[in-house]
């Protein structure tokens, strides 16, 4: 077992993010890290500066018929379809670890109707140990068929709405398959958002010549990894330039050089993803490796990276 | 962990062995590890490898050269290092019931039955052991494991056809109270056809692609029977933290 105490190192990791302090400024990003449970023999959940937990949604759900992951050279596809244990299950089984855990949880939620996010949300309002939610706005309204993250109008409408349940840390999820994501970020900061997370997948898909079909059997999937992190920097610098409230950023992140990267870019903190199917003690080496950067550059608080990016002459 | 050894045992297929850590050393038949080719043109996803025994002497791994990932394992030389994650899943259950155990299983879905057959030995138990190759170029069965029938597909080795055929051959003049196959999933779904047929227990271990092997990625699902779904609730088990080793009767394969 790594023990990472910030004690023995001079940089100083804690940032703020919103209300929330964090420990460091690396989550681990929802749907990549179960329930916080399952890795714990491994590396310590709580090590991590804050935990996005699986999407919930209010009923269970088994996700997509199979083959719903495929790996691709730079990264992965996915189409697992929000499986979850669904909110009361949630309650019930994950609540009680998530509560012993000294990182900050945000419990990432989903839904198909307004209302689906309301019902989570409520339900776990009076319930201690939750930091903040994360909304996942990449999911098909079914109302319209259209993601709730692919119009200013429908984002902000679902912002507001939550905005009006709830006095917890709120971070909206952006999808990055639109075709201005800043746009959505203004329209989402104006309804009472505490803090932008981007991105999440890009909509991918994969083709097998032997068969002659779709690697997925849901034929689209989200596209994961290091092969998406330029787009994901891109986002996150022209979100960083259109918006006061911080930014987490999200996409392909798997060495401390790419968290400076996004830090640079405009993040206040950065979540890990993919990297934690390959490697599940990614965290400490990333840590470790920050405080070589951090200190090789004189840099005492990690948080002085953010948007420190500097302009051609 | 650092390779102990890394030889060609027969055409294609490798035994690897690396430093074993406690935790590795009380891993059970039909867990497996999660390896991590670093190297040029490497796969995205770790590769998963049953293991094939756990002694103070090593971990052994037994792999077929079949892509990239595994071409460059069949590199690796003595010293070197390698990215290992494990013991991963849930092993055959070691309570052994009933007298007469049989294991069957074709090419490199074999070695975590040898493993099985091992502690087996140690429990004073002797399964009869069915395997199945392509042909005899192929074989890797060790010495020390007795009582074999082989068959390979050219009649090379054995009897000639497939190792269901000599399963069925088998039953026709011996009581078996417990079958533990692992093999490519079509023989899987025969000898299960052949289990039920003859009311007999089975225990398989199922191969998926695993995106991460320790139960967050949700990927590797494999379907449940209608008795495990009305137990569960559940569509889907996740082949890599649930098994790799389910009783037939709780999936659909």
């Amino acid at each position: 077992m790594n023990d990472i105490s910030k004690e023995r190192w001079d940089v100083d990791f804690s940032i703020k993010l919103g209300s929330l302090i964090l420990k460091n400024p690396l989550l681990a990003a929802s749907g990549t890290y179960g329930y916080g449970r399952e890795l714990n023999n491994i590396l310590k959940t709580d090590d991590f500066g804050g935990i996005c937990t699986k999407s919930i949604t209010p009923l269970a759900r088994d996700g997509n018929e199979p083959p719903r992951i495929a790996e691709l050279k730079m990264g992965m596809l996915n189409s697992i379809g929000l499986a979850n244990v669904g909110v009361h299950a949630f309650i019930q089984d994950k609540i009680p670890f998530l509560q012993s855990l000294e990182t900050n949880v945000i419990v990432n939620i989903a839904g198909f109707s307004i209302e689906d996010y309301i019902e989570v949300i409520q339900l776990l309002e009076d319930i201690e140990g939750i930091d903040g939610y994360e909304i996942n706005i990449s999911c098909p309204n079914v109302e319209g068929g259209l993601e709730f993250g692919s119009s200013s109008k429908s984002a902000a409408k679902l912002t507001k709405a939550l905005r009006a349940e709830t006095d917890r840390f709120l971070m909206v999820k952006l999808s990055p398959n639109i075709t201005d994501i800043s746009k959505i970020a203004v329209a989402v900061e104006g309804e009472g958002a505490d803090s932008l997370s981007l991105i999440n997948t890009l909509i991918g898909m994969g083709i097998e010549i032997d068969s002659e079909r779709p690697t997925l059997k849901n034929v689209y999937g989200g596209y994961s990894g290091p092969a998406i992190k330029p787009v994901a920097l891109a986002m996150v610098h022209k979100v960083f330039h259109s918006v006061k409230i911080p930014i987490v950023g999200i996409g392909g992140i798997s060495s401390a050089e790419d968290v400076i990267q996004f830090m640079l870019a405009g993040a206040t903190a950065v979540q890990l993803g993919t990297v934690n199917f390959l490697n599940p003690i990614a965290l400490t080496e990333i840590l470790e490796d920050l405080v070589e950067i951090a200190e090789s550059k004189g840099i005492r608080n990690i948080s002085d990276f953010k948007g420190r990016l500097k302009e051609w002459d | 962990m650092r390779v102990l050894s890394n030889e060609k045992i027969a055409l294609n297929i490798y035994s690897l062995t690396f430093e074993p850590t406690s935790e590795l050393l009380e891993s059970l038949p039909g867990q497996f590890v999660n390896i991590n080719v670093r190297g040029e043109d490497s796969p995205f996803f770790r590769r998963p490898f049953s293991i094939a025994s756990a002694t103070d002497d090593g971990i052994e791994i037994i792999f077929e050269v079949v892509g990239t990932g595994t071409w460059q394992l069949s590199t690796l030389h003595v010293g070197d290092s390698v990215d290992v994650i494990g013991p991963l899943g849930l092993g055959y259950d070691l309570n052994f019931t009933g007298s007469k155990s049989l294991l069957i299983g074709g090419g490199v879905g074999i070695p975590p039955l040898m493993f099985l057959y091992y502690k087996m030995k140690n429990k004073g138990i002797e399964p009869q052991f069915l395997v199945g190759f392509k042909n005899t170029s192929y074989n890797f069965m060790p010495r020390n494991i007795t009582n074999v029938n082989f068959s390979s597909d050219d009649g090379s080795l054995g009897s000639k056809g497939y190792v269901t055929d000599l399963l069925i051959e088998t039953l026709f003049h011996e009581k078996v109270d417990h079958i533990y196959a692992c093999g490519p999933e079509p023989m899987l779904s025969k000898v299960i056809e052949i289990s039920d047929e003859n009311e007999i227990r089975c225990s398989v271990s199922i191969e998926k692609v695993f995106g991460c092997g320790t139960g967050i990625c949700f990927g590797c699902i494999i379907e449940n029977s209608l008795k495990r779904l009305t137990e569960t609730g559940r569509k889907y088990s996740l082949a890599c933290v649930e098994g790799t080793v389910f009783d037939s009767r709780d999936i659909n394969l």
